[in-house]
């Protein structure tokens, strides 16, 4: 059953785009790809259609292993090691959204799609903010999206966050003593989240960084929900909302870095001889896609962000945390276009960092008119969006345009011009050496533990018969004494 | 048809003496002996099932002496699930060894050992008599014994060695408790001693039961005594560890539930017992599958799943004990069944990965599931059904058993064992999947169509068990209802 309002706008989003970026990598030839993205594709569908928990649950496993497949594509030791950090990721999520489920049934008796009791909400929130690659929990996201082929990313990052937005959307209400924690923690996530974009130097690393901070704002306007002075029904439209017009002009972003990367073989932004003028449609493409994510007047990011600026009117805190990373993200796109198109890259820095494929000349292959129609198809819906908020389904209507609204989002652009011009060198300086990205501290203490437990946990399956019975002995009495105790 | 509740037991007991006897006489048509009495056996098990799952249940007194002073037979609907799982068990290890193994694995008594063995846990199923019991028990062991040491290799014979001592402390614990009971009781059929049980001191029915868990703990692998079972199934090898793991350890699991609601009427008597018991199921799940993360050995890392799903049953068990009795008995039923095909579909499976990488440590198996797709996708859907993935029949049953718990810790317990199953089971699927092997392999000398159909049937069947839950899951309450309901025998 199709779902009403805006969920219907989501599920035409995913799949819509969803498909299209399948029919992209069969165009491209990647059989192997295209038949594990159309499973993911499928997974997305079902957990938008799920009208129970168990089926939205099934949804989120299906995503998790045809992702495994995708990230592991045939590659290396660094392919797997990234896919297994995901998988184990995602079904630590899942598993918090059974225990969550166990709860809800055996206090409601049902498994119907509904606001969870309260005592589930802590487990689906950490569950949501796994899924959603919210910071801390971001590290699986910037590792395996980037790490997959150029043309695998953008479907990756269509579904998985997205879901867990919608299912954030539809279950939780979390606001313990009426403080808005979730809506807290995205607008942290979302100014984090770019402070770290700012960093980057390689393409797909910087989108993913901008895409835990987008799908931030998305919890911002959905925690918002559960404060008793916003309107429910507004706040969870705004989240989502920002959900369909996000989904679109980051599969943009993400098919214009594709042919970046494929101009100047590596991914190194500081490294990337400018294309300058000489791929116009490009140029305007990737300026729609960044002027729509940093919030510009009569794009599609634009209309989203009011929305959500309307539903944090009543929380200060969180309306300044999206301000503020309103800023940053126009700082970041403004660097992302110049690199990309307008830089001087020093010839001898240019070709030492150039060590991947060679550009492609001659005449365009499928793949490459298979990869420009995409850009363009996906160009057009953000602009036609942009331009009628209110074409998509149960997004209410007006106000997009006017002159207050326009002048309320050119502000923060206005200051990242600003920034710009001060930090210009900064931010664009290039870099040498490639960083190894290294283990977070979590995980290098749980292998050192698992090291250490290797011998003892060896030494207790090769002891002697004797004291393994000895063992079975002393077990017997101490649960005897036990008993005994007990009774 | 009256007979069926001993002819479970009869007959593959003479059909062990008789696979002797041909393997003597007339070597040739060993094979066609060897399934002659599996299939047999396995059709006296169905049709001692279906019978069972009427209600009254079938009781069989031999020379019509009765109890006490005669022993007697008994099969109700909760005992019927347990005989067509020995009847699965029986016929597919057997179809199993048909396709997988060459000739020469043939000679010696594994086949007569299998099936002695499998009529000495039907004994343990239909028995109602507490010493009929312990005898049957004890031949489990020794058959158990025979088929892990029967390789001919140094660690086989220790293992055989280390299980027969930590089972001898087993089956004097077993003997123990039986005395104790025919000291208090003086009798020891199930019915008359849970009719008289209440006047037993509270203090000596604890001892009593702490000797049975802790006897029936040792023979399913609880933590701390689990320490045998690795070492113990990789010295009898996948074929053997299948049978062992997938339905022997069901048996013992299916007698301690026998004995606390039947005899002992712990329930009513003794309720203490079942938080205890929670406790040692959740840290049977934890250490089972934290052992299993560290282990490099695809057969050690299998067993210790296999003592962690112990754990999950265990704690169906436990959770029954509270309100709800028989939605948690379904619950540890259903995971009981799900598990018997899950775990031989996975050791099975895993037996032709290791005969083709020559090696059972999961490094050397790189590649592997290019060279045998079907087998290894059987191994992966068992694999995701034994991590609780769902819609397969594994999830379902960890569901029923979490929503059988009381608190929220134990569901949490069973979150966290997914977690650790996904990762070992997934580690070793990137180790299959692997491009290149870095050395060729080995040439499939047997593998044939019956061994792989038999693995891919079990991991199909239990799959498609998540998608007929409902009915299934009727049953099973069905069947926790003759355990629970009758307060356990007429």
């Amino acid at each position: 059953m199709i779902p009403g309002g805006i969920e219907a706008g989501v599920f035409l989003v995913f799949a819509g785009l969803g498909t299209s970026l399948v029919v992209l990598l069969v165009a491209a030839g990647a059989r192997g790809p295209a038949a594990a993205g159309a499973v993911h594709v499928a997974g997305g569908i079902l957990a938008i259609l799920a009208q129970d928990l168990m089926t939205l649950l099934i949804g989120w496993e299906v995503l998790t292993f045809s992702a495994f497949i995708l990230i592991r594509d045939d590659g290396g030791r660094r392919h797997r090691g990234v896919a297994l950090r995901y998988l184990i990721t995602h079904v630590g999520a899942a598993v918090l959204y059974f225990a969550a489920m166990v709860v809800q049934v055996n206090e409601t008796g049902s498994l119907a799609v509904q606001v969870l009791v309260p005592a589930a909400q802590p487990l689906m929130v950490l569950a949501v903010l796994i899924k959603t690659a919210t910071i801390p929990l971001h590290t699986w996201l910037v590792r395996s999206y980037p790490s997959t082929d150029t043309l695998v990313t953008p479907l990756l990052s269509v579904f998985t966050t997205k879901v867990g937005v919608v299912t954030a959307a539809r279950l939780l209400r979390f606001a313990p003593g009426g403080y808005p924690i979730l809506a807290l923690l995205g607008g942290v996530t979302a100014v984090v989240a770019v402070v770290y974009a700012l960093q980057q130097h390689n393409a797909r690393r910087l989108l993913a960084y901008h895409i835990v901070s987008q799908v931030g704002y998305m919890i911002a306007g959905i925690g918002l929900a559960a404060v008793e002075t916003t309107p429910d029904a507004a706040a969870v439209t705004a989240g989502l909302f920002h959900l369909v017009t996000h989904t679109l002009y980051k599969a943009l972003l993400l098919l214009v870095a594709a042919e970046a990367v494929r101009h100047a073989g590596h991914e190194d932004l500081t490294g990337m001889p400018g294309l300058r003028f000489r791929r116009p449609a490009l140029l305007l493409c990737a300026l729609v896609g960044a002027l729509a994510i940093s919030g510009a007047p009569f794009t599609s990011g634009h209309a989203s962000k009011y929305l959500l600026k309307g539903v944090s009117q009543g929380s200060p805190v969180v309306n300044g945390l999206l301000t503020a990373a309103s800023v940053g993200t126009g700082l970041s796109f403004i660097k992302f276009i110049y690199l990309i198109f307008f830089n001087r890259v020093d010839a001898a820095v240019g070709a030492a960092v150039t060590t991947g494929t060679t550009p492609a000349g001659g005449p365009p292959s499928i793949r490459d008119r298979a990869v420009i129609l995409s850009i363009l198809g996906t160009a057009a819906v953000t602009l036609f969006i942009g331009f009628f908020p209110g074409s998509v389904p149960g997004v209410p209507a007006g106000g997009y345009h006017a002159l207050d609204a326009s002048l309320g989002a050119l502000a923060p652009l206005g200051v990242s011009a600003i920034l710009w011009l001060l930090l210009r060198r900064r931010l664009t300086r290039q870099h040498h050496r490639p960083r190894r990205p290294r283990s977070t501290p979590m995980i290098s203490v749980l292998t050192r533990l698992g090291r250490r437990m290797r011998v003892p946990a060896r030494s207790l399956q090769e002891l002697g018969p004797q004291i393994q019975i000895f063992m079975i002995l002393a077990g017997f009495s101490a649960l005897v004494l036990l008993i005994l105790q007990v009774s | 048809m009256s007979h069926l509740p001993v002819l479970v037991v009869v007959v593959p007991i003479a059909g062990g003496f008789l696979i002797s006897l041909v393997d003597l006489i007339l070597p040739s048509v060993k094979k066609a002996a060897v399934l002659a009495v599996a299939l047999s056996h396995g059709c006296v098990l169905v049709l001692a099932a279906f019978a069972a799952l009427s209600y009254p249940p079938l009781m069989y007194v031999p020379g019509s002496w009765l109890p006490p002073v005669g022993i007697a037979l008994r099969v109700d609907s909760f005992s019927a699930l347990f005989l067509i799982l020995l009847a699965v068990g029986h016929c597919g290890s057997v179809l199993f060894r048909l396709g997988s193994e060459g000739s020469r694995q043939w000679e010696g008594k594994t086949a007569a050992l299998t099936a002695l063995l499998f009529g000495a846990l039907a004994g343990v199923v239909v028995t109602a008599d507490l010493f009929n019991l312990f005898v049957f028990v004890e031949l489990a062991t020794v058959c158990t014994v025979g088929l892990i040491s029967r390789k001919q290799r140094p660690d086989s014979s220790v293992a055989g060695f280390v299980y027969l001592m930590i089972a001898a402390v087993s089956g004097a614990l077993l003997l123990f408790a039986v005395l104790l009971i025919y000291s208090a009781t003086g009798t020891v059929s199930m019915s008359l001693v849970a009719e008289r049980i209440h006047e037993v001191p509270a203090a000596l029915h604890g001892v009593i039961l702490g000797a049975l868990v802790v006897s029936f703990g040792i023979k399913f692998g609880m933590v701390p005594f689990h320490v045998w079972q690795p070492r113990a199934y990789h010295a009898a090898g996948t074929t053997t560890a299948g049978v062992l793991s997938g339905f022997g350890m069901k048996v013992y699991l299916y007698a301690l539930f026998r004995l606390l609601w039947g005899p002992l009427q712990a329930p009513l008597l003794l309720p203490e017992i079942f938080p205890v018991l929670q406790v040692l199921a959740m840290v049977t799940i934890l250490v089972g599958h934290l052992m299993a993360l560290l282990e490099n050995n695809l057969i050690r890392m299998l067993a210790l799943s296999s003592v962690a799903h112990g754990g999950y049953i265990l704690l169906g068990l436990a959770a029954a004990g509270d309100v709800g009795a028989d939605a948690a008995v379904a619950a540890a039923l259903f995971h009981i069944a799900a598990h018997a095909l899950m775990k031989s579909s996975l050791l099975w499976s895993a037996h032709h990965a290791i005969s083709l990488a020559r090696s059972s440590r999961i490094v050397d198996h790189h590649g592997v599931a290019r060279e045998m797709p079907v087998v290894m996708a059987a191994f992966m859907v068992a694999a995701l059904a034994i991590a609780g993935i769902p819609p397969t029949g594994g999830f379902f049953s960890k569901w029923l058993v979490a929503l059988a718990q009381g608190s929220l810790l134990p569901v949490l317990v069973i979150a966290l064992g997914t977690v650790i199953s996904m990762g070992y089971y997934a580690r070793y699927f990137v180790v299959v999947m692997a491009k290149r092997p870095p050395e060729p392999l080995r040439q499939v000398r047997s593998r044939s169509i019956l061994s792989t159909a038999v693995v891919v049937v079990f991991a199909g069947v239990v799959a498609a068990a998540g998608v007929a839950q409902g009915p299934l899951q009727s049953l099973f309450v069905v069947m926790a209802g003759s355990l629970t309901g009758s307060g356990g025998l007429p």
